[in-house]
Order: C-alpha cells, then sequence, then structure tokens
C-alpha cells in the first residue's frame, strides 16, 4: 500500500529536520504525560478519597425519617425509624446491597472522674460496621475505621465503648479502664452507664476522631430508653451502583407507603465535593498551560521550516497548487506532528503510570484527616482521550497562521527567496 | 493563432519609494511549435517576463493572453489551474522537492489531475524516459548531478503535457557541455510535442539554439531575430 502523495510530502517534511521534529515531539509528548499523570493522580485521589469517606463513616446510602435532614439535628429524638428490622429487611431485598446496617446519634457527656467532656456519641451494629469498613473483600482491604489500640466492638459486647483516637488524649482512656456516659432519654429524663474501654480508633477524618465514641447499638437504646433507630447505612458492593440503587430503594418505599428520606454519599460528602471541584479547576489550569506549550512549540516549528521551505513553496503553486493546497499541506503537518507527539505521550503516560503505581507515592494526609496513604496513577481512558485531543487540537490550531502565511505568498517572490 | 500574446505590458517594483520599471511595454506573440531564447544581461528583466508569462506574478498593466484567455480576469484559483494545464515551468537552480525521488517529483503534478495510479506511472515513466533519467527514479535529489536534476525538472514539466514550458535560466548553472545537452533535450521534446518553450538566457552559444530571439534590456526590447 503506497501512502498518497500529498500525505507522503507531509511526512517526510515532518521528519526532515530530525533534531527539530524531536524536540517538538518531546515538547508534545510531554505536555501529554503531564496531563496523563497528572489526572490518573487526582482521580486516584479522588477515587481513595471517596472510598475511605464511604468505608470508614458514610456508607453509600443513608436512610432517616422524613424531615431529618431539615430538623433532626434540633430534636433527634421525634425522627426515628419505627420497626428498623421490617425496613432492613426490605433494603437487603434490592440488588447490589450487601448489608443494611443501624446507627443511633446522640450527644452525651463523657467523664473519668476527674474530667468531664461532650462528645458525640455513635450507637451501632459492630456486624454491619465491620461489613462497611471493608473496603475490598478480595483483599480484605479495611480503608475505614482502624483500630490504635485494644480491640473493636464486637456482637458480645454490651457495656463496652470505643473512641476516637483525639479524644482518647481528652480522658484517661487506658484499655479496660471504665467511663461514665451521660445521657438524656428520648422522653427527656437523665440516664447514665459505667462503659469500659474497649479500643481506640481513627479514620481519615480527624474532625470525626476529634468528638466521637461507639457502643453497641443496644446498649444505646436501652440508655435512651427506646427500641427505634435513627440512620441505617446502607452499604453496596461497588459505589458506582450508588445511584441505581437509590431509585430503586425511593421505588420500593413509595409502594410499600414508608416515609423515609434516603441521601447518598455524595450529597452527604461536602467535603470530598469542593474538593474534586478545586483540583477539577487545578486540573483545568494544567490543560491550558499543556496546550499553550504545545501550541507554542508547533507554531515555532511550521513557522521556522514555512521560511527554510519558502522557495519550495512558490515551486509548488508555479506547478498548478493552489493557495488551499499549500495551507492544506502544512496544517497537515502540524497535524501528524501532534498525533505522533499524542501517541508517544499516551504510551509513555501509560508506562509512567504504571511504574508509579508499582512504587506509589507516599502522601501526608489530606486536610482533616490523620492517616498518611499510598497516592497512585489511575490510568483513565477519559483522560488519555483528552490529552489526545488537546495534543493534535493545539497542534492543529497553532499551524494554521503559519500555515496562512505560507499560502498567501507572491509566488514569484518565493521563487526569488534563497 | 497565438498561444502566448502580450500586449503594452508594464511591470513596477517599488522598492521603499523608488520605483523600478522592471518591464516597459512589452509586446510579443508566440506561435505553436516555436522555441523562442530571450536574451538580456542580468537584470534586464528577463524573469520578471517570465514571470508574467507563467502567471505567477500580476503585471503593473497590460493584457496577457495564454491560449486566448486573457488572464487578467482569472482569479488566483483560476490562475493555478490555467498553470496546472497549459504551463509547465524549468528554473535555474531546479527547484526539486528534496523529500521526493524523481520519480515521485514528476508525479506531483499530476496530483491535481484525476488520472489512476497505473495510467499516472504510466506518464511519469514516459516523461523519465523522454529525458533520458529512467534508471535514477528512485534516487532523490540530493543524489543526481546538476544536470541529471535538470532532466528530472524537465520531466516535471512535461509530465503534464502543457502548451507552453518556461525555462529561467535553465543552464545557468550547469556547465557547458551539460548546459548543452539539456537544450538538445529541450529542442527534441519542441519538435516531438510541439509544445513551445520560452526560456530565458545570456550564454550566446545557448541563444544561438533558439529559433527566434528576443533581447531585452532595462526591460524594454531592443531586437527581434529569427
Ligand atoms: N521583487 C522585486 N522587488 C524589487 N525589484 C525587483 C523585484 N524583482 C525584480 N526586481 C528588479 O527588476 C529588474 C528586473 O529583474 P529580473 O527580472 O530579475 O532580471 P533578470 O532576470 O533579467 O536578471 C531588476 O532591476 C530587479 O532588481
Ligand atoms: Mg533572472
Amino acid at each position: 500500500m503506497e501512502l498518497p502523495i500529498s500525505l507522503r510530502l507531509s511526512i517526510r517534511n515532518v521528519f526532515r529536520n530530525r533534531i527539530r521534529s524531536f524536540i517538538t515531539l518531546s515538547a508534545i509528548a510531554f505536555g501529554a504525560i503531564s496531563l496523563i499523570i497528572a489526572g490518573g493522580f487526582f482521580e486516584d485521589s479522588f477515587m481513595q478519597m471517596r472510598e475511605a469517606y464511604i468505608h470508614s463513616y458514610l456508607g453509600h446510602i443513608q436512610v432517616h425519617k422524613k424531615g431529618f435532614s431539615d430538623k433532626g439535628s434540633a430534636k433527634p429524638f421525634e425522627y426515628l425509624i419505627d420497626e428498623p428490622n421490617k425496613i432492613i429487611t426490605l433494603i437487603s431485598s434490592l440488588d447490589h446491597v450487601k448489608i443494611a446496617t443501624p446507627r443511633i446519634s446522640f450527644s452525651g457527656l463523657l467523664s473519668d472522674g476527674e474530667n468531664t467532656i461532650s462528645v458525640l456519641c455513635q450507637g451501632i451494629a459492630p456486624k454491619g460496621e465491620k461489613a462497611l469498613n471493608i473496603i475490598d473483600e478480595t483483599k480484605n482491604e479495611n480503608r475505614g475505621l482502624g483500630i490504635q489500640a485494644g480491640e473493636n466492638l464486637s456482637e458480645k459486647d454490651e457495656f463496652d465503648l470505643i473512641l476516637g483516637k483525639g479524644l482518647s488524649k481528652a480522658v484517661e482512656s487506658s484499655i479496660d479502664n471504665s467511663l461514665v456516659l451521660l445521657s438524656n432519654t428520648v422522653d427527656g429524663a437523665l440516664n447514665a452507664f459505667d462503659l469500659n474501654v474497649k479500643g481506640i480508633f481513627f479514620t481519615a477524618s480527624k474532625e470525626f476522631d476529634d468528638r466521637t465514641i461507639r457502643v453497641p447499638i443496644s446498649t444505646a437504646q436501652k440508655l435512651l430508653r427506646t427500641d427505634k433507630v435513627q440512620t441505617l447505612v446502607v452499604v453496596l458492593d461497588k459505589t458506582k451502583y450508588t445511584t441505581q440503587v437509590k431509585n430503586n430503594l425511593l421505588r420500593l418505599l413509595k409502594d410499600n407507603k414508608i416515609g423515609l428520606e434516603v441521601r447518598t454519599w455524595d450529597e452527604m460528602a461536602d467535603f470530598y465535593n469542593k474538593t474534586v471541584e478545586l483540583y477539577g479547576r487545578q486540573f483545568f489550569f494544567l490543560k491550558l498551560i499543556i496546550s499553550i506549550i504545545v501550541v507554542l512549540s508547533i507554531f515555532n516549528t511550521i513557522n521556522m521550516a514555512i521560511w527554510e521551505r519558502t522557495r519550495e513553496i512558490g515551486t509548488i503553486m508555479a506547478l498548478g497548487f493552489n493557495r488551499f493546497d499549500i495551507l492544506k499541506t502544512f496544517l497537515l503537518e502540524g497535524f501528524i506532528l501532534g498525533t505522533i507527539g499524542g501517541i508517544i505521550g499516551i504510551i509513555g503516560g501509560i508506562i509512567m503510570a504504571y511504574l508509579i503505581s508499582i512504587i506509589g507515592i507516599p502522601m501526608p494526609p489530606p486536610p482533616g484527616a490523620t492517616v498518611n496513604w499510598i497516592a497512585m496513577i489511575k490510568i483513565v481512558p477519559e483522560i488519555l482521550i483528552s490529552a489526545f485531543i488537546i495534543s493534535t487540537l493545539s497542534s492543529l490550531i497553532s499551524s494554521f497562521y503559519p500555515a496562512f502565511k505560507a499560502s498567501r505568498m507572491v509566488i514569484a517572490d518565493a521563487l526569488r527567496h534563497i | 493563432m497565438d498561444v502566448v500574446k502580450t500586449k503594452n505590458l508594464n511591470k513596477d517594483f517599488f522598492l521603499g519609494k523608488t520605483k523600478i520599471r522592471a518591464l516597459i511595454d512589452i509586446n510579443i506573440s508566440v506561435e505553436k511549435g516555436e522555441f523562442l531564447a530571450i536574451a538580456g544581461p542580468s537584470g534586464s528583466g528577463k524573469t520578471t517576463l517570465l514571470n508574467l508569462i507563467g502567471c505567477i506574478d500580476l503585471p503593473t498593466s497590460g493584457i496577457i493572453r495564454i491560449d486566448s484567455i486573457d488572464t487578467n480576469r482569472l482569479s488566483s484559483n483560476e490562475l493555478a489551474n490555467l498553470r496546472a494545464s497549459k504551463i509547465g515551468f524549468i528554473f535555474q537552480s531546479f527547484n526539486l522537492i528534496p523529500v521526493f525521488s524523481a520519480l515521485e517529483n514528476v508525479e506531483y503534478p499530476l496530483f491535481k489531475k484525476k488520472k489512476n495510479k497505473k495510467e499516472r506511472k504510466e506518464i511519469v515513466m514516459k516523461a523519465l524516459e523522454d529525458v533520458g533519467i529512467e534508471k535514477f527514479a528512485k534516487h532523490k535529489p540530493d543524489e543526481l548531478s546538476g544536470g541529471q536534476r535538470q532532466r528530472v525538472a524537465i520531466a516535471r514539466a512535461l509530465v503534464t503535457n502543457p502548451k507552453i514550458i518556461l525555462a529561467d535560466e535553465p543552464t545557468a548553472n550547469l556547465d557547458q557541455k551539460t548546459g548543452a545537452t539539456i537544450l538538445d533535450i529541450m529542442k527534441k521534446i519542441n519538435e516531438e510535442h510541439k509544445t513551445v518553450f520560452i526560456f530565458s538566457t545570456h550564454d550566446s552559444k545557448i541563444m544561438s539554439m533558439a529559433n527566434r530571439i528576443i533581447r531585452i534590456r532595462d526591460g524594454a526590447i531592443i531586437s527581434r531575430e529569427v
């Protein structure tokens, strides 16, 4: 197969000045690689952050009594879910649902006899929370709540608590020490339990670790004198099914005439959304900068090529080629440079992303969090495509002006050019 | 009927505010089959005249008719088409495209004409044979001598079967003997195809091979010899 002669001309001209083409291609490839690495890094960070939020605390979906999100914080005990077990069974019947686990949260006072401190107390089902914390069953990877000392709550526990890392510094909380938890019951009376410190936990959120304790939900219900729950946390097998399950759940609740509100993790993870938006904007500027690099290097290359080939341009036009043919020839050269540079960039980017991910980049805790993490470079098809499009498109755009200039030359003058 | 006719052709150039009258009231008629020399010293206006006849530059005033077509009325694209179909060019410094082989250089002008590949290859090989360079078809210009390059250039001018071939000092970059050979090839093509050749030169030996000589000096015709 022989290429059309115009394509042959452009391809050979692209490689005519090897060093210059090499530098131009390097600039384009460098740009594409930077985009792929930076984009892949952001994407991996988002994913890790998202999964950390979901699996440490939020779950994929939370179900509350209708009105809870508006008025629940003022009057938490007025928005409790009746017959939680019936609803758990209903939710568990949906596809992709791994588990639905109940919680009840309330504020209380925690005392070691000397110090008393106000805390957020979560009554939880240990089995359900454990399932929530496991991010990937095959790897048994736990990106959620970790135990720094002692043990996590288990199903047999009754008058036990675990407390957050930050909080453990404020009260005397060595393991097996006894602390007093004081709270109002749902009817407004006072109630207090002696609880045994079973462990100290940490999550990705410093704020959470600084003020939260956890007790078995049955203990919490006894303390509050209720058999209702506040929240049902739903865990799915994959994050990407969240919207689908939410819609199915809403339909199911409507069919059964149950007045509950359903919120997904992204509706609750405000910090995550703001971070994604911020980095998204940074990524946009990175794209812009890289486009400018590509535009300038291609512009320079094509401009120099046109200067050097002025007499050739005159000759070609004398042979009967018109201005549009000249324009096409140089646009094609820019496009070929962009395409080759883009392809090298994508291949280079994938290899680099892969190598960096093998090694991993150790990262400090994100703002508001407590744990270090290992960043990797995710290979995202959309980013590969956009890196390629940026390479080719900015090459095409930047060759336009020099190519247009070439096509406007006075033939006789071009032929006199040395 | 004249293949080329000019009427009161003038061309001025401006260098800053100085006006250079490169051609002054040039009237020439060239008939079918002519082998015409434009003679004159350097700076006399030979290149300018050939550029105007070749429709690669525009006159300041006057009329140029190519094959009875009044070129004044044509757009830049129409002029390109006219060049592609009726005019061939041979340059002093050959002006081959360096990234193309001899064969591709000759094939390139045919790109504008919708001929199929087989037909095109035949025409190209025929043109290369006409100038005796078929053995070097695969060679790049920088692998060829000056004389060989000018042969490729003649084949390139010839391949579209034009009415007129314009050659601006085609032998100026060649030695005497090679120059004479190039002229012989041009003459042979002129006789076989009845293609009009208009070539410029300041070499009297080369001039003498023409069947008509127009002498110009300072942009004006000073004599016409047969
Ligand atoms: N583009 C141009 N700008 C200014 N002057 C020009 C230009 N082209 C040619 N000339 C002038 O026109 C005159 C004729 O030039 P030219 O046609 O090249 O002569 P020749 O080919 O006989 O040597 C010369 O004086 C030359 O300097
Ligand atoms: Mg000249």
